[in-house]
């Protein structure tokens, strides 16, 4: 379980590193926080030649607080956001949900953008973000560009991202006062990787009312109007793939408590 | 308390022999226990608990030392055709390719129990027969070139139809897993005590089950590693490893290698980090490293990944068991018929088929049956090779037994508790010799019950049971009573060849425990012992035994248990297992330490002008028991014997150094009808729990869970309470989260932790832990085996709960959410 030989570069900048990872001929990966690479890498199940290290890319820990919104860098760990060393902007939800990612471990060292461009199904940011309706910001040699979090990934990891961009912040909405959210997952043991995760956002001001449910077998399933969690349930059904009686019923059960946990406050 | 002594064998069923009112034979009372029974904190912990512990891979290994890496097979059945190591061979660093060829060439098969054609060596010879299976070796500079080179190697295979159901494998035409065997059903014995067919044919009711067990293994956070060189001088090997024994399988590694003995030198570090049985394991790859260091001419260092533990290294054999009871209408047990099929893998390594055997003398638990019959099958399968799991055979018979006591229950509308009190072994017949020959050392099971169930502890279940159903929520309780087997009696798994092959082979019987006591010439003491700890505590505890024996402080006892073969005392039952350190390792230590505190005294008298029998030692003196003035310090008493051996009483050897030997008489070897006494202490443990089944998910919530342990004499409880607590953690992994997974080709599907769930403290809820303490009338210190009784009992009693609370006859483990969802949508669904 080591990993095959590669090379290691850190560069000092966001532009150095999008130049690196777009070099001709080499493939190269970026590194974050390695919770999920740093496996992979083990089991040799990816070998890239060249690791550029993006960990400590100030541009990645930025964090601006707006009107509209927050803006997170894709470099914030999941420690950060739930020890509330970075504002909120959605009544606890981000903290709420970082808090339950995996262990605390992993959370010290694991990343926001590391767990998108990640694209693993079961992840809570890609349910919870989505919900929220947050978007990315992607740079590369092209330029820059947004992405709805929600059309992020393509299928179980897979996401839109090209092999010179990095995804370097997120950008999530301000709830408005009044704003509601719910959040639920089931897993056979904490620490592990969702069964089931639903997230449901209610925000009667901005006239949204999203429901997400992850950990299927591809991208997140989206309910734009979700009004109750039967209706939402029918929607996630029909929309469903490949899920068997079980599946179909921890998803439906994940579902239904979100609204529950929404309803509770 | 006293206890009676019984009758040595001819072995008979003993349900009414009557306590004698004689003082216990060996209970040494004369000495104040001041230390032995304190909850003591583990002086282990200082270095465990700061990261300074010393386990096998932080050793300091010559310069010389190369790294190996080994290649397994993808496939559970086929012919190796050839092998292509020449890439491999060209790559910069690397330094030599070991293949079967090699080893086939270099070494003899490993020893079997049974006579069977079933030749396994430490890398495949000729035919994979399960997935994970070595089939080459790289040796290189590091480990990462070593690992490159894995993926240069061109292995060639023909593929082999696959055996791996244990019932399909065991019928006639299955895909034969050894040729040469002619069969997978390598080994069918059928055993009958008492009258089982009267019994039966006399039976009100016959209630029947079955019961499969799954294959697991418990994990410890340290993987295997060897380190071994070969002296060619010497023509002898040194070795490195966390092995764990029982050294019974230190003679097969030695005849594997074609040397004597005493030329395979076996070291084991002092820390270990955790075993659970599993580090038997780590002994073909003792023999594999030793080959590959002897051809590379340097020593050669192997750490295990979990990637290659868990696809590869360990396993419990899966258990089929079909029990059925005889039944009067009142619920009273008059006999039990076993039928047990279990799957041991590709290859029956040694001591298999231990778990199959281990519990043979006590398959009746608890209850006083006097009628059995066993049949006992062996099937071998394309998966990977079963060894010792915390347990030991014990989960395996409890889940089938206990299950079958519940059914009893339900089928007969009794109440479970009723059943189990009106079956359990009365106090008054200890020592009691079960039918199948385990004599139980002492105990009162039905006080133990009353206690546990006492204090308003089982009201407040039925409390909670009562007013979850009355929501409609799935609430249920369960129950499990087991005897906990302490100390093998190393002759158990002869009763596995019939009379007239035990009768060939010679008698074996018995189970040697040897520590060594010094003290040196300014009177400071240390202890070395034949056990090798994996974070128990042992070396508090024997400072404990050792400091009540010289009147010191526990402090003052230096215990270090890292463990040489070629200098430090063993036999065959060394190592840490089948809870053999309480009544085996701690009592010779106990032994030793006498021994030297005999001799001190003698030493002493001649100062102080007394009879020794009028000394006591205390404070690190030694003194007049009635005039506390009249006394020498220790250290000057152990300096007469190092300084003036000329002045030592008549007789006397100079020196201060004691080997004790310990070995029970009660260990007989197995009789001619079959009859064996298991093991030495029979500790007892009644587990009583309450859950709840979300009936969307199906997941398991744990409500109440309460454990009483008898395990006799404590010797210290902050320790038994360790045991408990880890038996209980896995027990519950067990229960509802481990299992080894493959698919129907024989692919393993649960080689990482994102598939092979481990319960951690989020999963495990603590129990209420209960204790009673019935001294062993068979053990100098009283004590007994402690370290398991949770695996045997959890499982069957959180199965019994959910058997409770979903109605169902059938709750399979692990009681996954996606299992009990399938159970409860079949109970759901209407009957045809």
């Amino acid at each position: 379980m080591k990993p095959a030989r590669f090379d290691y570069a850190r560069p000092a900048s966001l532009d150095d590193a999008i130049g690196l990872l777009g070099t001709e001929d080499v493939f190269a990966k970026a590194l974050a926080g390695g919770q999920s690479l740093g496996p992979m890498l083990n089991l040799r199940l990816v070998q890239p030649e060249l690791l550029v290290d993006i960990s400590r890319l100030p541009e990645l820990a930025e964090v601006g607080e707006e009107n509209e919104g927050l803006t997170l860098g894709a470099g914030i760990t999941h420690a950060a956001i739930e020890d509330r060393r970075v504002p909120d902007v959605t009544a606890g939800m981000l903290p709420r949900v970082a808090g339950q990612i995996a262990f605390r471990a992993v959370r010290n060292r694991g990343t926001l953008g590391g767990s998108l461009a990640h694209g693993d199904p079961a992840a809570d940011w890609v349910t919870c973000l989505a919900a929220l309706g947050a978007e990315v910001v992607i740079r590369g040699r092209a330029g820059r560009r947004q992405v709805a979090v929600a059309d992020l990934m393509r299928g179980a990891f897979e996401t839109g991202l090209e092999a010179d961009e990095l995804l370097t912040a997120i950008r999530v909405p301000r709830l408005a006062g009044g704003a509601r959210w719910g959040y639920y997952k089931v897993c056979r043991k904490i620490g592990e990787l969702a069964e089931a995760v639903a997230a449901v956002v209610h925000d009667p001001e901005r006239g949204v009312y999203r429901a997400v449910v992850g950990a299927t077998h591809g991208s997140p399933i989206v309910i734009a109007e979700a009004r109750d969690a039967g209706a939402a349930a029918e929607v996630m059904a029909a929309a469903a793939q490949g899920f068997d009686d079980y599946e179909t019923q921890v998803h439906e059960v994940a579902l239904r408590r979100a609204f529950q946990a929404l309803e509770q406050g | 308390m006293c206890f009676g002594l019984v009758a040595t064998p001819p072995v008979r069923y003993n349900r009414t022999t009557p306590r004698e009112g004689r003082e216990p034979a060996r209970i040494m009372t004369e000495i104040a226990a001041r230390h032995v029974g304190q909850p003591t904190e583990r002086t282990e912990d200082l270095r465990l608990l700061r990261g300074r512990g010393q386990y096998a891979d932080d050793l300091a290994v010559s310069p010389r030392t190369v790294h190996a890496a080994i290649l397994r097979s993808p496939h559970a059945h086929a012919e190796i055709v050839s092998i292509d190591a020449k890439a491999a061979l060209s790559l910069p660093g690397v330094i030599a390719v070991v293949t079967g060829e090699d080893v086939q060439a270099l070494t003899d098969p490993f020893l079997v129990a049974l006579r069977q054609p079933l030749h396994q060596w430490s890398l495949a010879v000729g035919r994979v027969r399960y997935v994970g299976e070595p089939v080459a070796l790289v040796l290189a500079d590091d480990r990462y070139l070593a690992e490159d080179a894995l993926d240069l190697l061109s292995v060639s295979y023909r593929e082999l139809p696959v055996a791996l159901d244990p019932a399909e494998a065991a019928q006639e035409d299955a895909p034969l897993v050894h040729e040469a065997a002619g069969t997978n059903l390598v080994s069918v014995r059928d055993f009958s005590y008492g009258d089982p067919d009267g019994a039966f044919a006399a039976a009100d009711r016959r209630i029947a089950l079955t019961t499969r067990f799954p294959r697991h293994s418990y994990m410890p956070i340290e993987n295997f590693v060897v380190v071994a060189e070969y002296h060619e001088g010497d023509g002898a090997w040194d070795v490195l490893a966390n092995f764990q024994g029982p050294y019974s399988t230190h003679p097969v590694m030695a005849r594997a290698l074609r040397v004597p003995g005493a030329r395979l030198r076996l070291r084991t570090p002092r820390d270990s980090g955790g075993s659970f049985g599993i580090k038997l394991a780590v002994f073909p790859y003792i023999v594999l490293m030793a080959i590959a260091a002897r051809m590379a001419g340097r020593p050669v260092k192997w750490v295990e990944d979990r990637y290659e533990h868990l696809l590869a290294a360990n396993s419990c054999p899966e258990r089929v068991t079909t029990i059925e009871a005889a039944v009067r209408d009142d619920g009273t047990i008059t006999a039990l018929r076993f039928d047990q099929l279990e799957d041991y893998g590709a290859y029956l390594r040694a001591p298999m088929p231990g778990p199959l055997y281990r519990m043979h003398g006590a398959m009746t638990g608890a209850y006083d049956i006097p009628n059995l019959a066993i049949t006992s099958k062996i099937v071998v399968t394309n998966r990977m090779p079963a060894g010792l799991v915390r347990g030991f055979g014990g989960p395996q018979l409890y889940f089938a037994l206990e299950r079958l006591i519940q059914r009893v229950a339900v089928e007969l509308d009794l109440d479970p508790l009723d059943v189990i009190r009106k079956n359990l072994i009365p106090a008054h017949a200890f020592p009691y010799r079960a039918a199948a020959g385990a004599l139980y050392d002492s105990g009162d099971y039905a006080k133990a019950i009353e206690i546990a169930t006492g204090d308003g502890r089982l009201d407040d279940l039925i409390r909670r049971r009562d007013a979850a159903r009355a929501e409609g929520r799935l609430y249920g309780i369960g129950f499990a009573a087991v005897v906990e087997p302490g100390m093998s009696n190393m002759g158990y798994l002869s009763t596995l060849l019939t009379t007239e092959a035990r009768e060939r082979a010679g008698p074996k019987n018995g189970a040697i425990s040897l520590a060594t006591v010094n003290v040196d010439p300014l009177g400071a003491v240390s202890v070395s012992a034949d056990c090798m700890p994996q974070g128990q505590g042992h070396e508090t505890v024997l400072a404990q035994i050792v400091a009540d024996q010289l009147g010191l402080a526990p402090d003052e006892i230096a215990v270090n248990l890292a463990h040489d073969t070629g200098k430090d005392p063993w036999s065959i039952a060394a190592g840490t297992y089948s809870c053999r350190f309480t009544p085996g390792t701690a009592v010779a230590v106990h032994k030793a330490a006498r021994q030297l505190r005999d001799k001190l005294a003698r030493i002493a008298s001649n100062t102080l002008n007394l009879r020794p029998d009028d000394l006591v030692f205390t404070g690190a003196r030694i003194q007049a028991r009635d005039n506390p003035d009249n006394a020498v310090a220790f250290a000057r008493a152990a300096g007469v014997a190092h300084w003036a051996p000329a002045t030592l009483p008549d007789g006397m050897a100079p020196g201060l150094r004691e080997t004790a030997a310990w070995t029970p008489p009660e260990l007989a070897a197995p009789t001619e009808g079959d009859h064996i006494n298991t093991s030495l202490t029979y500790g007892f443990v009644f587990d009583m729990c309450g859950v709840e089944v979300d009936p969307i998910t199906a997941q398991v919530r744990i409500d109440r869970y309460v454990t009483m342990h008898d395990s006799g004499k404590l010797l210290n409880p902050l320790l038994a309470e360790g045991q408990v607590l880890g038996a209980f953690a896995q027990g519950v992994g067990t229960a509802l989260h481990e299992e080894f997974v493959y698919d129907s080709e024989g692919s393993f599907l649960t080689a990482t932790f994102a598939d092979y769930l481990v319960p951690t403290v989020n999963e495990v809820p603590r129990p209420e832990i209960l204790h009673m303490e019935s001294p062993s009338p068979f053990t100098p210190l009283g004590a007994k085996g402690a370290g398991e009784g949770n695996c045997l009992a959890t499982p069957a009693c959180l199965a019994n709960a959910v058997a409770d609370a979903l109605g169902i006859a059938d709750p399979q483990l692990p009681m996954t959410p996606k299992r009990l969802h399938a159970l409860m949508a079949a109970r759901d669904e209407p009957a045809p």
